[in-house]
């Protein structure tokens, strides 16, 4: 059996964490859809953890295939594939993980959790203009400023902090000391 | 629910308290903004055998007397509402139609073929019809 070098090792270990978070990602989003959603736009959007994991983990354009993918996946399942949600989750997405990706590269002063409220605010708003330019062309749906920028907020922070604890579990896990048995759980 | 946002505040970096501030302030602000400028632009359109007489804004009080096929039809606004207080009509059923605030709604006295309806001027609001 040929061993594989070191490169081909890390790119193996990538392409298999991207499709488990892709999974992961495409999980949380049907379980979050079974959840009641009383407000319009009132989504915690829980599915970011696995893009914002692979942002923080390997960057930029891994971030962006977990997301199309997950976007894809999602869509066939739940059968929105190319309407209206399918559109504003594509626009969405697609900003809010370019701002997230360029804010994490070159605004070093800002960590996780501020960029994940920054992804958060972007999404909404993405959604909201595109709503607008595409849909409804009433100023009226910009009411809904106010009430989706706040929940931006309490989103982003929560799933920042939860994307923060799954990466420093994820290092623990990976470091030469870890070890299952001293879990207690192996 | 205080702990966990203490402990976020905690692990924070600055820059990411500034964003947190920012964003909340944001949101007051943004939702003020659109406070303030709300129903301001709803118009009364007074109309007697379909003939614009009046377009006035609903939030300057007022009252008004127009003169229908039967005598006179007293209108009153005040306090973003509108509603007949007096109608030379038999039945009186404008005046029973009661106070109206919403953009779409309307008050008719048949008898003196009055109309007096409520529009928004916002552009693109062109709604066909508004059910209760």
């Amino acid at each position: 059996m040929d061993l594989l070098t070191v490169n081909e090792g890390k790119a193996l270990s990538r392409l298999v964490i991207l499709a488990l978070l892709t999974a992961g990602g495409v999980g949380l989003f049907v379980f979050e859809s079974l959840l009641p959603q009383p407000l319009p736009g009132g989504k915690i959007g829980l599915s970011q953890v696995a893009t914002i994991f692979a942002l923080y983990l390997f960057g930029l354009p891994s971030a962006f295939a977990v997301i199309l993918m997950r976007i894809f996946i999602t869509s066939l399942l739940m059968g929105t594939m190319l309407n209206p949600i399918f559109i504003f989750a594509l626009a969405g997405g697609i900003v809010s993980t370019l701002t997230m990706g360029l804010v994490r590269r070159y605004v070093g002063a800002i960590t996780i959790l501020g960029n994940s409220v920054l992804g958060a605010l972007t999404h909404n708003a993405t959604q909201l203009v595109v709503a607008y330019v595409v849909y409804i062309h009433q100023s009226e749906i910009f009411w809904l400023l106010p009430y989706l920028i706040l929940i931006s907020l309490a989103a982003g922070l929560g799933i920042g902090l939860v994307t923060r604890l799954l990466l420093a579990r994820y290092f623990v896990m990976i470091s030469p000391h870890y070890s299952l048995e001293a879990e207690g759980n192996g | 629910m205080k702990r966990i946002f203490l402990q976020i505040w905690h692990i924070a970096s600055p820059a990411d308290r500034v964003i947190i501030i920012a964003t909340f302030l944001l949101a007051s602000g943004s939702f003020f903004f659109f406070r303030s400028g709300n129903d301001d632009r709803t118009e009364v359109w007074i109309s007697v055998n379909n003939r614009l007489k009046y377009r006035v804004l609903l939030s300057q009080d007022r009252e008004l007397s127009v003169q229908g096929q039967l005598g006179t039809v007293d209108i009153r606004i005040q306090d973003k509402k509108v509603w007949v207080t007096k109608s030379s009509c038999p039945h009186k059923i404008c005046m029973r139609m009661g106070k109206i605030s919403k953009a779409g709604q309307m008050i008719v006295c048949v008898p003196n073929q009055v109309v007096i309806t409520l529009r928004s001027c916002h552009k693109n609001l062109n709604l066909d019809v508004i059910t209760q």
